[in-house]
């Protein structure tokens, strides 16, 4: 009876602090739906190296899903022929999530999204034609997709297919999704003080909801002029202004997802943050004009350890903290 | 037959089987589906519509700390009028409105868009400026009495935003806060000024661009269509 009495305690405990923290700017991960043979139709694709024109690289090559969090660890990435790329590669956990696909938001659809790095010059530079007669050779593909698509193998149906894998990696379950619903013990108290550091200095302004970012446009310098100090980029630093041509969206950008953060350095749509220390350095100038001190940068990244969910049954935080080791600021407090 | 009005008469019978197809092509499409179909889009835009004003009140007002609720309601907004242009491709007598409805869709998102974005930054700058002008104040003690008035004045002119008296107080001490030199501060005043009004016109046009009136007209003018094919049916 006790035991009863006090299992009930505890859940209605859980379930009151859910309720408490149901109004948090930050929401825990839930999965998509998904159709899972096509999502595991996907996920060959998403490996196959035949997407590639001279079959040397897969979407994989930029996004590792096992080392490195989605993203590939390097400032810009490399294509076919190492042609380097002109943008950070972001990570493709819970890209699901995000509103608009690419730093400036030019495809509304993962679909859409597959379309650019798979024709790119400096990414797979393939042509359709050319992927679907080599995938077209391949019986078991074939059977495939005739067996789970009217229509057979076609070029949508080979990007519905990786974007429905895509839709599968999501990454609920983190310890901070855990506190969110009512485990008060998944965090610490170092990482709790963390978030409201978070909340209190204003990063939760664009890093909010369920991605943790990932669901506006924003203009990177609000309070400096973040180009003038970074100059010698290429176009893509023009950001949403390459879609839109309005002035107004010059150097705009979509807000990334600080879900997995802490494993995907380098930062920014042109790699130049190498660590997080140095991420959140940067956005306290030239976002928020204001310093944060080296102890409460340390807090906000102790946070951010604890937003990674599982994938594939496993937890994707990483057991070291590397990020919380980095030199003291240089800057005046 | 002479071949040339064997030739006659094979065009004249094409040229019928064609009509034929094309009546068969509107029955078909003028189905009850359809009507029911093209309505229930109509409906759940203008549902859409109105709870788009909401997130963006709810979250003007604090009561809404982030931006998922607004942004998936806006993608539903494009996936419903994609849905609707679809199903109304073809017929050119709604080609017009359907351009109206597209515009006030795209004027509607761009607003809320700009919205989230100007959010963001006049909350920085509102979180902040009672730190730093208490962090200058004590750098600052002969300072200290009119940062406090600043202070006050923006927290006030921020619920007020149409007081330009109040507005004019405060250009003054912004005036005095870049003669001394405190730079950051002024950008924070600045940032403020600017932002503050520019999210209520974001909320204005979304309240006022309209959706409701057009879809009435995409409404009005998809009925005026149907009974027409209806009657000629009959």
């Amino acid at each position: 009876m006790r035991i009863a009495v006090f299992l009930m305690a505890l859940f209605y405990s859980g379930y009151v602090m859910g309720l408490e923290l149901s109004g948090e700017p930050v929401q825990p991960i839930t999965p998509l739906p998904v159709d899972f043979r096509k999502a595991a139709l996907g996920k060959q694709l998403f490996f196959d190296v035949r997407l590639s024109r001279d079959h040397s690289i897969s979407c994989a090559h930029c996004h590792d899903l096992k080392e490195r969090g989605g993203a590939d660890g390097l400032k810009h990435s490399f294509g076919v022929d190492a042609l380097e790329g002109s943008v950070n590669s972001p990570t493709v956990f819970n890209a699901a999530l995000n509103f608009a696909q690419f730093w400036d938001g030019r495809a509304a659809t993962l679909e859409e999204q597959i379309e650019g790095p798979v024709t790119a010059h400096a990414e797979m530079a393939a042509s359709w034609p050319d992927v679907l007669k080599s995938l077209a050779a391949d019986i078991p593909y074939r059977n495939d997709f005739l067996r789970l698509y009217a229509t057979g193998l076609t070029v949508t149906n080979i990007k519905h297919a990786i974007a429905e894998f895509e839709r599968t990696l999501v990454t609920p379950d983190s310890r901070f999704d855990r506190y969110l619903l009512g485990d008060k013990l998944a965090i610490s108290a170092a990482e709790k003080h963390g978030y409201a550091l978070f909340k209190s200095y204003g990063c939760v302004a664009c890093h909010q909801g369920r991605n943790v970012g990932g669901n506006l446009f924003q203009v990177l310098g609000v309070m400096a002029d973040y180009f003038a100090d970074h100059p010698g980029e290429n176009s893509t630093s023009r950001g949403r202004f390459n879609v839109t041509g309005l002035d107004e969206d010059m150097h705009r950008f979509k807000v990334p997802s600080l879900r997995l953060a802490v494993l995907t350095a380098p930062y920014f749509h042109d790699g130049s943050a190498k660590s997080l220390a140095e991420a959140i350095r940067t956005m306290s100038k030239y976002q928020l004009g204001r310093n944060i001190p080296d102890a409460d940068v340390r807090s906000i990244i102790a946070f951010l350890y604890t937003l990674p969910g599982r994938y594939d049954g496993h937890a994707l935080e990483p057991e070291d903290r590397e990020q919380m080791i980095f030199s003291p600021s240089t800057e005046a407090p | 037959m002479k071949p040339i009005t064997l030739k006659l008469h094979l065009m004249v019978l094409l040229v019928l089987i064609v009509v034929v197809f094309v009546q068969f092509q509107q029955v078909q499409r003028f189905s009850d589906g359809f009507f029911h179909r093209v309505h229930t889009d109509l409906e759940q835009i203008i549902g859409i519509d109105a709870r788009s004003e909401v997130d963006m009140l709810l979250l003007q007002n604090h009561r809404v700390s982030n931006f998922d609720d607004l942004t998936a309601d806006l993608l539903e907004l494009n996936r419903l009028y994609d849905n609707l242009a679809d199903q109304l491709a073809g017929m050119v007598e709604m080609r017009d409105v359907l351009q109206g409805l597209k515009a006030t869709i795209d004027a509607q998102i761009a607003a809320a868009e700009a919205f989230k974005s100007d959010l963001g930054i006049l909350l920085n700058s509102q979180r902040y400026l009672p730190v730093l002008t208490s962090q200058i104040g004590l750098q600052r003690p002969d300072m200290q009495h009119m940062l406090t008035h600043l202070n006050r004045d923006l927290f006030e002119w921020l619920l007020e935003p149409n007081n330009l008296e109040l507005k004019q107080k405060i250009l003054q001490q912004q005036k005095l806060i870049r003669e001394a030199g405190l730079m950051r501060l002024d950008r924070h005043i600045n940032l403020l000024l600017h932002y503050a009004p520019r999210i209520q016109d974001h909320v204005d046009v979304v309240a006022h661009c309209g959706t409701p009136e057009i879809i009435a007209l995409v409404a009005s003018r998809f009925d005026a269509l149907y009974d027409g094919q209806l009657r000629q049916l009959s």
